[in-house]
């Protein structure tokens, strides 16, 4: 009994370079496989969460995603709802008529800042390929 | 006193060579399969690489002496990592600091300590509480996912001392002096990592951030950190300075211990966890110790507890080096604790040194070309 | 009532580092099986509850209708934070009033062993242990104090559910210090939490 969990045991040991090889030779695969775990996905407060909308005004696309209350066992009463201008415009922009939570806003936005009718913006930031803004929102 | 053999003695050159061949052929797969072109100086960083790498083993296998030339291997890997990490981040954003473009972009880089805070948040919410790209970019989350676990299964906290990048700074730091300043360090102290593991867990899933990495890091002082803007992040720069300076410099070198590893980081202390079904262990053989406790002393994680070790063990391989009559040994469980020392320590040695390399070569050879265009 | 229960389970390490090894070291002595040691500690347990009831029911009778001001919250967050900094470094035993007491009754109430655990749980619970004073900070001028002792409650005997099962804990070593070093840890937190509050400009 005892050779065979000896023998046992040096096979389960010498597995562990061909684990190694598997895993980093098969990265690919296994990171996309991965995916499929049912956590595999950035938390909304910080991708922004689901495109809910999507919308052209003044010749820009705009993405509308779904509120967000940041939290892990209690959403937080405070939270953002999160736009994207998927170009990046030199000048600046005015996006009319966008409802967000309920309410029609307009935004206005210069590389410097962005502003946003009836709501407070909880961050902006210019990207390579977009413009980011969070509007602020309470439960 | 017999001191304990290298395994076959020393000279044996033949078997060595035996053994070092697939591990180089190994080392040249890992660091030319996907790698090509380049300029010389890249390829010329490549090569040394390799050659470092296949020196070290050789080293390891021919003198017997696991520690001393894992040290090295590992040292190295982590200097070199920080240089080629740094400038990845300067040629990606012009700058190792990230603001709140990097985090709403989720371009953060996901590094392996970020686990412990997001098992909480992963089980709850299922999601990741981390500002990362789950597939693109250096150290995708799914990356380090599949490479968190393979580690974690094969090497146990193995990864501490063949794998972890931050780890060789704390591990170079503790050598510097030939004796230890503060000569007596309690090995309790260690069980501060396992309560930095449970509070960061659930703190994290509190705050619904990685407080650990927004807060606490030493590493942020040689990696990435947040972009002063306010007194808010000031005082987080202040404080990841201060941890590095105190736990990753400071306290090493007067201790000798690998303060930072030992005491403070959660990732060890879960891997530690590991340690109870990894196959791989470091034991006494007690009808050979004669309880010098030279182990005890030379153990840099404080795991060694009346000439056993504990949980905590990353089988770095000192207290078998320390050893002066071989009672300590890499051993497999469930096997006899007095025979095949030698393949126990081989079929170790090859799974962690692959590790090693694969994780960290890549970095290696772009911190050496950086470092090779200063000159040429 | 969330905060409450991570207070419970954030601190309850500390909690079994002190007040478990009173019904450890009962579990242990009695030698019984498996289910009459869970017996012993249901009993416990009673005693825990009955304290935290009688304790939230206190406090809001008093702060029914009163709010704490930011600044008292503050300095109440800084209090607790010294108290589990000494309380980490080793000097609390005699914070913990309930040991002495436990002790004392053990001896009288020999032979009646259940109704020892009962008071054992009463009496460890009327210690001024720091994860008390923290919950307290935290519930008083809320509605939901007894929902939050609840939690608190559910929070702390996590960890006491093992203990029956003794071959799961061999290393009380480990417990004891792990559980004074989250104490360590928990009050620097509480610290920051008190000086954020005290420098944010809310008082």
């Amino acid at each position: 009994m005892k050779k065979i969990l000896s023998v046992f045991a040096y096979i389960w040991a010498s597995l562990g370079t061909l684990t190694i090889l598997v895993a980093f030779i098969g990265m690919g695969s296994w990171q996309q496989l991965s995916l499929n775990l049912p956590f595999m996905r950035v938390d909304p407060q910080y991708s922004g969460g689901a495109v809910v909308d999507s919308v052209v005004r003044n010749n820009l696309k705009i993405s509308i995603h779904e509120n967000v209350f940041p939290g892990v066992f209690r959403q937080s009463g405070n939270g953002f709802v999160q736009i994207d201008v998927n170009q990046c415009p030199a000048d600046t922009i005015r996006i009319d008529s966008l409802l967000i939570n309920n309410k029609i806003t307009t935004i206005s936005a210069t590389p410097e800042k962005a502003e946003a009718d009836g709501f407070e913006i909880e961050d902006f930031v210019k990207l390579a390929d977009r413009w980011i803004i969070r509007l602020k929102i309470e439960k | 006193m017999n001191r304990k053999s290298n395994y076959w003695g020393t000279g044996r050159i033949g078997k060595s060579i035996l053994l070092f061949a697939p591990m180089m052929m190994l080392i040249m797969l890992m660091l030319l399969g996907s790698a090509s072109g380049g300029d010389a100086a890249t390829q010329i960083a490549r090569l040394i690489t390799i050659a470092f790498f296949g020196a070290m083993f050789f080293l390891i296998i021919y003198t017997g002496k696991t520690d001393k030339w894992r040290a090295v291997a590992f040292i190295v890997s982590a200097l070199l990592f920080c240089i080629a990490f740094i400038h990845n981040l300067i040629l990606e954003r012009g700058s190792m600091t990230f603001s709140n473009a990097e985090e709403l972009s989720c371009t953060i880089p996901f590094c392996h300590i970020v686990t412990t805070m997001m098992i909480i948040p992963a089980a709850v919410k299922q999601t990741i509480l981390f500002p990362g790209s789950l597939v693109e970019g250096f150290a995708s989350i799914s990356a380090m996912f599949v490479i968190v676990l393979c580690f974690s299964i094969v090497l146990g906290r193995g990864f501490c001392s063949w794998g972890c990048f931050y780890g060789g700074w704390d591990d170079g730091t503790s050598r510097i002096l030939r004796k230890p300043v503060i000569k007596k360090v309690n090995n309790s102290y260690k069980w501060f990592s396992f309560a930095m593991l449970i509070v960061m867990a659930l703190w994290s899933a509190e705050a619904a951030e990685p407080t650990y990495c927004s807060w606490l890091c030493p590493f942020k002082a040689v990696t990435e950190n947040e972009r002063i803007v306010d007194t808010i992040t000031l005082i987080k720069n202040i404080i990841f300075t201060l941890t590095f300076a105190v736990l990753v410099v400071v306290l090493p070198l007067l201790t000798k211990k690998r303060i930072q590893c030992a005491t403070f980081c959660p990732m060890g202390a879960l891997l530690s966890l590991f340690n109870k079904i990894n196959i791989f262990e470091v034991k006494n053989d007690t009808s050979k110790c004669i309880g010098c406790g030279k182990c005890e002393k030379a153990c840099p994680m404080l795991a060694i507890e009346k000439r056993c070790p504990t949980l905590t063990c990353s089988k770095c391989g000192k207290c078998v080096d320390a050893c002066p009559t071989g009672a300590m040994r890499f051993h497999i469980k469930g096997t006899p604790i007095d025979k095949h020392t030698t393949i126990a320590r081989t079929l170790f040695i090859f799974p962690a040194y692959t590790f090693l390399v694969t994780l960290c070569g890549g970095s290696v050879a772009n911190g050496l070309a950086l470092i090779i265009n200063l000159f040429i | 009532m969330v905060e409450s229960l991570l207070i419970g389970l954030s601190t309850s390490a500390s909690c079994v580092a002190q007040c478990g090894n009173i019904i450890l070291s009962i579990i242990m002595a009695e030698k019984k099986s498996v289910g009459q040691s869970y017996g012993l500690l249901s009993g416990f347990m009673l005693g825990r509850l009955l304290i935290y009831s009688g304790i939230s029911a206190v406090i809001s009778l008093i702060d029914s209708a009163a709010t704490i001001p930011a600044g008292v919250t503050a300095v109440s967050l800084i209090a607790v934070s010294a108290i589990m900094l000494i309380y980490s470094i080793g000097k609390t035993k005699q914070l913990c009033l309930g040991h002495h007491f436990t002790r004392k009754i053990y001896s009288a109430c020999h032979g009646r062993i259940s109704l020892l655990a009962f008071a054992a749980g009463a009496l460890s619970s009327l210690n001024i242990c720091p994860p008390i004073i923290s919950l307290i900070a935290s519930s008083i001028g809320t509605k939901a104090v007894f929902a939050n002792f609840a939690m608190f409650f559910i929070g702390t005997s996590v960890f006491f559910l093992p203990m029956p099962l003794i071959g799961a804990i061999k290393n009380t070593e480990a417990v004891t210090k792990t559980g004074r070093a989250a104490a360590l840890i928990v009050s620097i937190i509480f610290l920051a939490k008190g000086i954020g509050i005290l420098t944010s400009g809310q008082i």
